[in-house]
C-alpha cells in the first residue's frame, strides 16, 4: 500500500477485524483471535493462518506495528509478539468505518 | 475495547501434540518468510484456541483443528500466488484447482463416491496396519534383535530352564560374556498404584540385574536400573510402560524420581519411578496384562527347587542359533547334578528367537487382517480406476474443445493431474483421520490379556510418522494408478483434434477391459466376503457352543466384611449374609462358586477303569448350585440341597464322563470313586459344563461339598432384575455390614465368564464384519459405476437397435446379461481363490470355519444379487434410449 490513497481504499475483511480487535491497546495474536470471537459471540472467527499472514502484510503496509509487551502483559511467553495500531492504521480504520456507515445508511431501506 | 481475559491456564489434558505437528507440516506450504516470522506464534495461538475449545467439547476441538488446517492451506495458496508472477506454475495450478473445485461442486457424484471409497478404504487399511505393523514388519527396538533368544528345555515341567542353571551359566567364564537375563511374573502383582485419589491396577514382572543393559532396552524417560536399585530397599524402583505413563500421568516427565504409594503389594508399600519403557514394548511376559505394566527390580528372580523363569541370552555377533545351542548345551551337560530331593530334570537347550516369542501370538491375526485390508485397497483402487476412466470419457467433449481452442497436451494432462492430486490429498487427509479414529477403536478392543493361549497386546499400536508415510504412499499410488491411464488417453487425443476425436475419447476403455475390471472386482469382493463369512461363521459357532449352564439373570456378589486380612468375618457371618441375600425379594436362589478338586490330584475310578486327574474334572458343589447355575439334567436327577448338606455319598456326572465310563449303559445307579474316598452312587447325568471354550474338554463329576465353605463370592439367580435393582434391594444388607464392609454386584455375561477365551474372537469378529460389509459396498458402488459407464457408451448402439426393431425388454436383458456374465465369471474365480486361501489359512487362523457349503451359497447369492441390483438402474436407462435422438445426433 504505502500511500494515503491506498490507505483510504476498502480494507480486506481480516485486516479490518484485526484493527477493530486491537483498538487502542496492544495485544498478541491469540488475544486478537479471542477478542474477535468473543465480541461477535463466536459468529466471526479468524484462524492462525489468516491472522498471521494478515498481520505480516499490515506491518509491511504500516497499519500496525510490533511493540513491547504492556506492563500488565498476561504472558511472558517469548513466542508471543505484541502489536498495536499505527496512525496510518487508525486513519484506514476510520475511513473504512465511514464507508461502511454510508453503506449501512443506504441499506436502511432493507431493514425491518 | 474492554480488555478481555486471554491468559491461558495450563490445561489438565494438553492438546494432542500430533495435531500441532500436523499443523506445522501443513504450514510448510507457507512462503518461507511468513513461516520463519510467524509459525511459532501461530502454533502457540492454535494450541491455546484448541485448549479453550476442548474445555467445552472434544468434538468442537476437532472441528476447529480441521478448520485451522484448511485455513493454513488456503493461506499458503493465497500468499504464494500473491508473490508468484502472473502465469507462473503456482498460479496456473491454483487456477486448475479452482476449476476442479467448481466442477466438483457442480457434479458432486464423482468426488463424493471417489473420496468416500478412498477415505474408508485407506482409513481401514491404516488402522489395520497400525495393529499389524508391529507383528509383521517393524523390527524389535533393540540393537541386533536377531541375536536375542529365549532359553527353553522341553524336558522340564515348564519347558523352561531352571533359574539355578541360568545362574550357573552366568558364572561360567566361557559363556557368561553372552549375557543372560531373566524375568518372572510377580514382583508387584495384585497391587494397586495410588495416584491422587485414584487406585490403578497394573501388570507386573520382576527382572534380573543387567536386564536393560543386555537388551539395550530403549527408554523414553528416566534410566535403567543401577546397582543400587537392586538392594532390598523402600521405595521399590520401577519402570513403567509408556501406556501407563500416558494414560495415568499425562506423559509428565516430572514423574521420574517421584514416589507413589502402592497397596496390597507383597514386599513394599511405596515405589519410585526411575524410567519409562519405549512405547514399542508393552511387556515381556506373555502372561501379563499389557499395556499398563510396571517392571520392577525388587525381589530377585526366584531360585527354589521349582523356580523357573523366562531366561534370555544375547548371542555374540555373528554366532548362529545352532552354534549358540551347541555352546550352551556343552555347558548344560557339564553342570553338576541338581541338588536336593526334588531335583529338576535336564534335557537339552533349545533357543527360540525373542522376536518369535513376542510376536508369534499376534501374527496370524495380523496376517488375516492385513490380507483383508490389502484386498479392500485393491477394490478401492479398481473402483477409482474406472471412476476416473469414466470421468475422462464423460469429459471428452470438453477436452476436445480445449484442444480446438489451442490448449497444449501438457495443459490437458495437468488438469487431470491436478484433479487427481486434489483427490489424493483430500482422500489421504480423510483416510488418516479415519485411520486414526479406527485405530483407537481397534486399540480399545485388543484384548489386554492372554486369550486362547495368545497375547495380542504385547506389541503396542503406534500411530507415528511411519504409519503416516505409508498412508501417503499408498494413497498416492492408489490415485496414481487410476489417473495415469485416463490422463494419457486424454493427452493422446487432445493433440490431434478432429471430428472423430470426441468419439475416440468417449470410447474410453474398451468393453473387454471394462468387463475384465468388473470381473476382477467381483473376484476380489468374493475372496474378502468369503473370508469374512468363514471367520464370521467360525467365530459365531465358537461363541455359541453349548456351555451347559445359564449365565442370564445371574449375578456374582462379592462380600467384603469389616476388618483386615483373610480372617475377616467368620464362617457363620458369611453364612448369615448368604441367608439374608437368599431372602431378598426377586432372588430365586443362591449358591457358592463351584470348587474344583482337580488340583488335589485325585483320579476317578469306575467299572475298574481309572481316569487320571489330567483327564477328568472333579467339582464340589454347594446347596442351590443346580438351580442357580441352571445346570441341564439329561438323565436321572440332580443333587438335592438336603443331600448336599448331609454330604451324601452320591455323584452327578456329565455326559462326557458318562460316555467315557459307560458308553453302552445307563450310568444312573452305578458306582464311582474319587481318589481314595468312598464309593458314590451316580444319580444323574447333566450336560457338560464348559470351563473354557477352547482346548481339551474333560468329563466332569460333581459331588456334595465335604464341608460348608466361608464363601466370599456368592452366585445369585434373580430373573428379571437388573444389577442396579439388585444393588438397591441388597442395600439394607450392605448397610448392616458397617462402614468398611460392602457387597459388590457384577452381572454375569458371556464375556465375563469366558473372558480369556472369547477375547480374541470378540476382537476379530467386528473387524471382519466391517471388512465384509465394505467389500460389499465398495464393489457394489464400483459395479454400478462401471455398468452405468458401459451403458452410457453404448447408448447410441441401443438407440439403433431399437430403431431396427429390438424390443425394450430385449435391450434390458442384453444389458443385464452383459453385466451379470462377467460378474458371475469373477464370482467363480473368486470362489476358487477363496478355496485356495482356505487351504493356506485353515489351521493358522483362530475361528476359521470353512465347513459346509453354506458360505459358498451365501457369498454367491449376495454378490450375484448385488450385480443384478447394480445393473438394474443402467438397464432401465438403456431401455429408455430414444432412437430419434440417437439418429439425430448421428
Amino acid at each position: 500500500m504505502g500511500s494515503s490513497a491506498q490507505a483510504s481504499a476498502a480494507l480486506p475483511d481480516p485486516a479490518l477485524r484485526v484493527l477493530l480487535a486491537l483498538g487502542s491497546e496492544a495485544a498478541h495474536g491469540y488475544a486478537i483471535m479471542r477478542r474477535i470471537a468473543d465480541v461477535s459471540g463466536g459468529r466471526l472467527q479468524i484462524l492462525p493462518g489468516t491472522l498471521y499472514s494478515t498481520l505480516r502484510r499490515m506491518v509491511t503496509d504500516g497499519l500496525v506495528e510490533e511493540c513491547a509487551p504492556p506492563r500488565d502483559a498476561d504472558s511472558d511467553d517469548a513466542r508471543r509478539r505484541y502489536y498495536r495500531v499505527t496512525k496510518r492504521g487508525r486513519a484506514a480504520a476510520e475511513s473504512e468505518m465511514e464507508r461502511l456507515s454510508l453503506l449501512v445508511k443506504l441499506g436502511r431501506v432493507f431493514q425491518s | 475495547m474492554a480488555s478481555l481475559e486471554v491468559n491461558r491456564q495450563p490445561s489438565a489434558t494438553p492438546v494432542a501434540s500430533w495435531r500441532l505437528r500436523a499443523y506445522r507440516v501443513a504450514a510448510r506450504l507457507w512462503p518461507r518468510a511468513l513461516r520463519d516470522e510467524h509459525l511459532d506464534e501461530a502454533l502457540d495461538s492454535l494450541e491455546c484456541l484448541l485448549d479453550d475449545e476442548r474445555r467445552h467439547s472434544r468434538a468442537g476441538a476437532w472441528v476447529l483443528w480441521m478448520r485451522a488446517m484448511s485455513d493454513s492451506v488456503r493461506t499458503a495458496s493465497r500468499e504464494r500466488s500473491s508473490v508468484a508472477p502472473s502465469g507462473s506454475a503456482w498460479n496456473d495450478m491454483r487456477g486448475d484447482l479452482r476449476y476442479v473445485w467448481r466442477s466438483w461442486r457442480r457434479r458432486p457424484g464423482f468426488p463424493v463416491t471417489a473420496l468416500a471409497s478412498l477415505v474408508v478404504g485407506l482409513g481401514l487399511a491404516v488402522a489395520v496396519f497400525t495393529f499389524a505393523d508391529g507383528y509383521l514388519f517393524r523390527e524389535l527396538p533393540f540393537p541386533s534383535p536377531d541375536q536375542l533368544y529365549l532359553l527353553g528345555d522341553a524336558s522340564t515341567i515348564t519347558g523352561m530352564v531352571h533359574a539355578a542353571d541360568v545362574e550357573e551359566f552366568r558364572s561360567n567364564p566361557e559363556i557368561a560374556p553372552f549375557g543372560f537375563v531373566e524375568w518372572s511374573p510377580g514382583g508387584l502383582s495384585g497391587a494397586s498404584l495410588v495416584i491422587g485419589d485414584r487406585r490403578v491396577t497394573f501388570g507386573s514382572y520382576v527382572v534380573s540385574p543387567r536386564f536393560a543393559e543386555t537388551l539395550q532396552l530403549p527408554m523414553v524417560a528416566g534410566h535403567w536400573f543401577t546397582k543400587d536399585d537392586y538392594r532390598p530397599s523402600t521405595p521399590a524402583p520401577v519402570w513403567i510402560s509408556d501406556h501407563l505413563w500416558s494414560a495415568e500421568f499425562g506423559r509428565d516427565p516430572g514423574v521420574i524420581g517421584r514416589t507413589y504409594r502402592v497397596v496390597d503389594a507383597p514386599r513394599t508399600d511405596r515405589i519410585v519411578v526411575v524410567g519409562v519403557m519405549s512405547p514399542l514394548i508393552a511387556s515381556f511376559d506373555l502372561s501379563n496384562e499389557p499395556p499398563d505394566v510396571v517392571t520392577t527390580a525388587i525381589g530377585a528372580v526366584p531360585a527354589g527347587p521349582n523356580s523357573y523363569s523366562s531366561a534370555l541370552v544375547r548371542l555374540p555377533a555373528g554366532m548362529t542359533r545352532a552354534q549358540g545351542e551347541a555352546h550352551l548345551n556343552a555347558a548344560y551337560r557339564a553342570l553338576p547334578p541338581a541338588p536336593g530331593p526334588r531335583a529338576w530334570s535336564r534335557g537339552s537347550i533349545q533357543l527360540q528367537p525373542l522376536r518369535e516369542y513376542l510376536l508369534s501370538g499376534g501374527r496370524p491375526t495380523a496376517r488375516v487382517l492385513m490380507a483383508g485390508a490389502v484386498l479392500i485397497l485393491l477394490l478401492v483402487g479398481a473402483n477409482l480406476t474406472h471412476l476416473l476412466l469414466a470421468r475422462g470419457a464423460a469429459r471428452a467433449s470438453e477436452i476436445t474443445l480445449r484442444a480446438a481452442l489451442g490448449a497444449s497436451r501438457w495443459r490437458t494432462i495437468r488438469l487431470f493431474l491436478v484433479e487427481s492430486l486434489a483427490l489424493a490429498l483430500t482422500g489421504i487427509a480423510g483416510g488418516l483421520l479415519a485411520g486414526r479414529w479406527l485405530s483407537l477403536l481397534i486399540q480399545a478392543h485388543v484384548p489386554p490379556f492372554p486369550t486362547a493361549g495368545r497375547n495380542l497386546a504385547l506389541v503396542p499400536m503406534l500411530f507415528d510418522a511411519r504409519i503416516i508415510t505409508v498412508a501417503i504412499v499408498v494413497g498416492l499410488l492408489l490415485v496414481a494408478g487410476g489417473t495415469l491411464w485416463p490422463a494419457w488417453r486424454a493427452a493422446r487425443r487432445s493433440g490431434t483434434w478432429s471430428a472423430r476425436a470426441v468419439d475416440g475419447i468417449s470410447a474410453g476403455i474398451r468393453s473387454r477391459a471394462a468387463r475384465l475390471i468388473l470381473g476382477s472386482e467381483l473376484a476380489m469382493a468374493t475372496v474378502v466376503l468369503s473370508g469374512a463369512v468363514f471367520l464370521g461363521m467360525g467365530i459365531w459357532k465358537y461363541l455359541n457352543q453349548p456351555i451347559g449352564f445359564d449365565y442370564r439373570d445371574r449375578f456374582v456378589v462379592g462380600v467384603e466384611l469389616p476388618g483386615t486380612g483373610r480372617g475377616r468375618g467368620t464362617k457363620a457371618d458369611l453364612a448369615a449374609i448368604a441367608g439374608n441375600i437368599a431372602a431378598v425379594p426377586g432372588v430365586s436362589s443362591v449358591t457358592t462358586t463351584m470348587r474344583s478338586m482337580s488340583n488335589l490330584g485325585m483320579s476317578v475310578t469306575a467299572r475298574d477303569r481309572m481316569l487320571s486327574p489330567e483327564h477328568v474334572w472333579t467339582f464340589e458343589i454347594g446347596a442351590g448350585a443346580v438351580k442357580t447355575w441352571g445346570l441341564f439334567v439329561q438323565r436321572g436327577r440332580a443333587l438335592t440341597d438336603e443331600e448336599i448338606a448331609s454330604h451324601a455319598p452320591l455323584a452327578v456326572v456329565d455326559e462326557r464322563l458318562a460316555i467315557a465310563f459307560w458308553p453302552d449303559a445307563d450310568p444312573v445307579g452305578r458306582q464311582i470313586t474319587i481318589g481314595d474316598g468312598p464309593a458314590r452312587t451316580v444319580i444323574g447325568v447333566i450336560a457338560p459344563v464348559a470351563i473354557r471354550l477352547s482346548g481339551d474338554q474333560n468329563g466332569a463329576v460333581y459331588v456334595p461339598e465335604a464341608k460348608a465353605r466361608a464363601a466370599r463370592m456368592i452366585v445369585i439367580w434373580a430373573p428379571g432384575l437388573t444389577a442396579d435393582q439388585l444393588k438397591q434391594r441388597l442395600a439394607p444388607i450392605t448397610a448392616s455390614l458397617g462402614s468398611d464392609g460392602y457387597l459388590s454386584v457384577e452381572p454375569m455375561t458371556f464375556s465375563t465368564v469366558f473372558l480369556r477365551d472369547s477375547g480374541e474372537a470378540l476382537f476379530q469378529a467386528p473387524i471382519m464384519i466391517v471388512f465384509g460389509a465394505l467389500a460389499f459396498i465398495v464393489s457394489g458402488l464400483g459395479l454400478f459405476g462401471l455398468i452405468s459407464y458401459l451403458v452410457e457408451r453404448r447408448q447410441q448402439e441401443f438407440g439403433i437397435r431399437i430403431a431396427l426393431g429390438a424390443s425394450r425388454s430385449q435391450i434390458g436383458a442384453f444389458v443385464m446379461r452383459d453385466s451379470v456374465i462377467p460378474a458371475a465369471a469373477g464370482l467363480v474365480v473368486g470362489l476358487i481363490a477363496a478355496r485356495a486361501l482356505d487351504y493356506y489359512v485353515r489351521s493358522k487362523v483362530f475361528g476359521w470355519d470353512s465347513s459346509g457349503v453354506l458360505t459358498v451359497v451365501i457369498v454367491s447369492a449376495l454378490l450375484l444379487g448385488l450385480s443384478v441390483a447394480a445393473a438394474a438402474v443402467p438397464a432401465r436407462r438403456a431401455m429408455g434410449s430414444d432412437p430419434l435422438k440417437v439418429l439425430r445426433a448421428e
